[in-house]
């Protein structure tokens, strides 16, 4: 606990006054996180922005109830004030109990760089970002003069955290990650569109090079000439092929949510009664892996001190594992698979999907682009939703195109696609071997809290969706 | 309230190290929330924050700071590295504090505290009065085995209460109070093979007390929310009459409101550039901010500068009134300001009920209950949103619907806007009737 200055006795007394008071289980995560933030705008204005936040959550379990209070005060007074109050949720108390030596955890694997990371950047780095944004806009101007309007962002974050539980564990570490963002309006002709692009890895600021600078400018100024010349498509249910890499977001949406554990003990995920059964074709494997090196969603430890590790929900079509917290591996009687996690120490850790993606399958993507006579192809999505209980889905296809006798035809944009998603997942009747996890600054939202994910896939041919 | 020196000293120690201009936000907030699974109670968590928000104006640069560590060692610290980092951004002439005669002003930050008091969005009765476990599952328990296809009832009940104490270097003091009871209650049904269907329901007031008699029903308003979610399914691809109920009508308004943000209009990505004064929307929709409507949830005095809020036309008869203009993009812009941004929409109700209406239309109305997923592009105002809804005939609700979206462009559909109906609600966003929107695709 040298993060938090926290002598390891007194971690002790307060997880043994939670069990005193009835828990089963106790919980405490630390967290000291710094978030930095410079803007430019395209007329060279800036701002700069830093959040410091800094507390412990205490979590008591009993069955399968949780008490949680947290405290911005970390001290050992009041962590046992804060164990006390989330002990009101035990019904019963027991006596004696005992709490096993501190046992602290180290973690080998690296997922993120580390080299070189500050956690509170000073006034040095706030000049090169600067520096750096600058030169993106002079770079987006040069290569596109009709931009009119500009708006880029770099945003980093260090967080330190620990957790130690009853059963004497302590888990620590210290994860950054830096996140580059551009958005642009382009006009032309009395048309006027607008386009972003983003890139976000488990990096200090060193991630910021000149290369990177380079493939951001290049692909903001793709999608703005994509923009200008796409067209809204016409409706209807077609097939669709969706493209390699950001059409993972419909996997995590449309299906991914589906596979998270706390629906599922509560009966509530159309996936519930589903475990062993083939749900879709014996090529389709997905998973959810928290060690992928320095992608948004991958973890050294779950923010419940569960090791990271790769997910096999779907193995040859057949549904082999949901994603499981600590509450609903103990409710299903299974070890957790590393999924617990939260937004921060205000929030009690849920599971939460990592990065999800499907693995590359045996076809080739024109291929499956070639079977279509009329249908749509999807590049990139966004605003997705889905209802967990129903598997209904819906999302926004920011940009596409028409497939006409097997060829990609007219650019498309602001549509919506709708489907359901363990039909959809039934439905793929081809899988491309170009698995893609682009990494965009991702962000899942459940139950009012956010966290860092990636998510990705390979083309896929869907026989019917419908478009509109 | 005995912490508020703190943002007093963090201001004074801005000027004193080099900013020469500074505003400071404290905010502190209680919380509870009790989840209750079925008749079981499933989490139970209180807590209380606060926080601390700088402005920092530094040499003609501008730059934010915030941290939840109050010591006043962490807040120096953080005023320091503040204005080194501001001191490396570009100079902005046109980042400043707002002209103080545009200020809110009290005589007293206690007449202040009465004047936010009687906003009706705040009260100042505690709830320690009421057990909040038995209140959560009095919820569910009427409607728990009243229908075989339940799978679960889930209802999360709780309150938030606070304040917000901001002041500046030109002098402003100024306190925001609001507090928020809560109860949201879903049931989970087994539908047709694997699907599982849920809805839900949610009240709210300023305490427990106010939320006490809307719990009755809850329960079986979630329930009944649900089971018309049974067999939902498309309905033919077309062009029809839609209405909107109240509580999701934010998702067609912010577009509308988004393009009319100094942000949107500075950066050039909205469609309503040029538009002020013109008609763009049916002549039959008036909508007004009205941010100091008594009881309403966004009631406030000032806005997030100390300016004064007060009742303004946002469109009348369709004809847009003002953009909305906050301090600094209206000196970027070399335009007067307006508003900041908008906490109480009130749209001008018509005379007939909503269920007249339905009755009267001759044609199948669509009636959308809730909006999933979807974009509006906000430079071009075109959109396509996924849409649950029920399908009503001759004024009786037929089947609900799943599985379609609705498409166009955004002015468009204000265009077609065809009856307002009389049933205003208190929402989230201010108060909105029932809206009927005539020929908007379906697909």
């Amino acid at each position: 606990m040298r993060q938090f200055q926290i002598p390891e006795e007194d971690l002790r007394t307060v997880v043994k006054e939670g069990l005193n008071l009835g828990a089963d289980y106790v919980d405490i995560y630390f967290e000291h996180s710094c978030t930095t933030m410079v803007s430019l705008l395209s007329g060279g204005e800036n701002r700069a922005s830093q959040n410091i936040d800094y507390g412990a959550g205490v979590r008591v379990v009993t069955g399968e109830r949780t008490g949680y209070a947290y405290t911005e005060d970390v001290t050992p007074q009041s962590l046992l004030s804060a164990v006390r109050q989330a002990a009101r949720i035990c019904n019963s108390t027991h006596t004696a109990a005992s709490v096993p030596p501190v046992e602290t955890h180290h973690y080998s694997p690296d997922f993120y760089v580390n080299e070189g990371l500050t956690f509170q950047p000073t006034g040095d780095d706030i000049h090169n970002l600067v520096d750096y944004l600058n030169q993106l806009r002079d770079a987006v101007m040069q290569a596109e003069s009709r931009v009119v309007s500009l708006n880029a962002n770099i945003a980093h974050r260090t967080k330190r955290f620990a957790v130690f539980n009853s059963f004497g564990h302590l888990a620590e570490e210290e994860r950054p990650v830096t996140s580059l963002s551009v958005s642009a309006v382009i006009r032309h002709e009395g048309r006027t569109e607008r386009a972003n692009e983003s890139r976000s890895y488990l990096c200090p600021l060193t991630m910021l090079t000149p290369q990177l600078l380079d493939d951001v400018v290049s692909g903001l100024v793709h999608k703005l000439h994509f923009a200008l010349t796409a067209v809204q498509a016409r409706g209807g249910e077609m097939p669709v092929v969706m493209s390699s890499g950001s059409s993972g977001v419909l996997l995590h949406e449309a299906v991914g949510h589906a596979f998270e554990a706390d629906f599922i003990r509560r009966g509530e995920s159309i996936f519930t009664d589903s475990l062993g059964r083939q749900i879709c074709d014996p090529s389709i494997n997905i998973v959810d892996d928290g060690t992928l090196p320095q992608m948004r969603g991958s973890i050294h430890f779950d923010d419940e001190g569960v090791p990271s590790q790769c997910t096999h929900i779907v193995t040859d079509g057949r549904l082999t594992s949901f994603l499981h917290d600590r509450i609903s591996a103990r409710h299903f009687g299974i070890e957790p698979t590393g999924n617990g996690r939260r937004n921060s120490f205000r929030h009690i850790p849920i599971p939460r999907m990592r990065n999800t993606y499907m693995l590359s399958g045996p076809c080739r993507e024109q291929d499956l682009i070639a079977d279509v006579k009329q249908g749509i192809y999807v590049c990139d999505l966004s605003n997705g939703q889905v209802q967990i209980g129903a598997g209904d889905y819906s999302f926004f296809v920011s940009s596409g195109y028409l497939i006409e006798n097997g060829r990609l035809t007219q650019p498309i944009k602001d549509v919506n696609i709708i489907g359901n998603g363990p039909q959809t997942l039934a439905d793929i009747r081809g899988v491309a071997n170009n698995l893609y996890i682009p990494p965009f600054t991702w962000q899942c939202g459940k139950e009012g809290q956010t966290c860092p994910v990636s998510c990705g896939m390979p083309s896929v041919l869907v026989n019917k969706l419908t478009v509109g | 309230m005995k912490r508020i020196d703190i943002a007093d000293w963090t201001i004074s120690q801005a000027l004193s190290m080099g900013a020469q201009a500074a505003r400071v936000e404290l905010s502190c907030i209680d919380m509870l929330n009790v989840q209750c699974d079925d008749a079981e109670v499933s989490t139970l968590q209180q807590n209380s924050s606060c926080a601390l928000v700088m402005r920092l104006y530094v040499d003609g640069r501008y730059g934010t700071y915030s941290t939840n560590r109050l010591e006043r060692s962490e807040i120096l610290s953080l005023i320091s590295s503040g204005i080194a980092c501001t001191r490396l951004l570009t100079p902005d002439p046109d980042r400043s504090l707002p002209d103080p005669k545009r200020y809110y002003q009290a005589s007293s930050l206690q007449q202040n505290r009465l004047e936010a008091i009687a906003l009706g969005n705040y009260s100042e009765e505690g709830n320690d009065r009421f057990d909040p476990v038995a209140m959560a599952l009095s919820v569910g328990a009427p409607i728990l085995g009243a229908d075989s296809r339940i799978i679960n009832v889930s209802t999360q009940l709780g309150y938030r209460r606070g304040w917000q104490y901001l002041a500046d270097t030109q002098g402003f003091r100024g306190l925001s109070l609001c507090s928020q009871s809560y109860a949201f209650t879903s049931v989970s049904l087994h539908d047709e093979g694997d699907s599982r269907p849920s809805d839900g329901w949610f009240d709210y007031a300023i305490d427990f007390k106010g939320l006490s008699p809307a719990l009755d029903g809850l329960g079986r308003k979630a329930l009944d929310a649900a089971l018309w979610r049974l067999g939902s399914g498309a309905v033919p691809a077309g062009r029809y009459t839609i209405a909107v109920e109240p509580t999701c009508l934010m998702k067609l308004l912010s577009p509308l409101i988004d393009a009319m943000s100094d942000y949107s209009l500075y950066q050039k990505r909205s469609f309503l550039i040029d538009r002020l004064d013109s008609v763009i929307t049916s002549p039959i929709l008036t909508i007004t901010e009205e941010p100091q409507h008594h009881g309403a949830y966004g009631a406030c005095l000032f806005d997030f500068e100390g300016v004064r809020t007060s009742a303004t036309d946002i469109i009348r008869n369709g004809r847009l009134c003002t953009y909305l203009f906050g301090t600094y993009y209206s000196r970027k812009m070399s335009v007067a300001p307006t508003l900041s941004g908008v906490n109480v929409l009130c749209i001008e109700p018509g005379t007939r009920s909503r269920q007249q209406i339905l009755d009267s239309s001759p044609s199948d109305v669509i009636l959308i209950t809730g909006f999933l997923g979807g974009n509006s592009n906000e430079a071009t105002g075109d959109f396509s949103f996924g849409i649950e809804a029920q399908l009503f005939r001759h004024g009786e609700r037929i089947q609900g619907i799943a599985g379609m979206n609705i498409t166009g462009n955004i002015l468009s559909l204000w265009q077609n806007l065809a009856e307002v109906a009389n049933d205003t609600e208190k929402v989230t966003d201010g108060y909105f009737p029932t809206l009927f929107f005539h020929d908007i695709e379906l697909a």
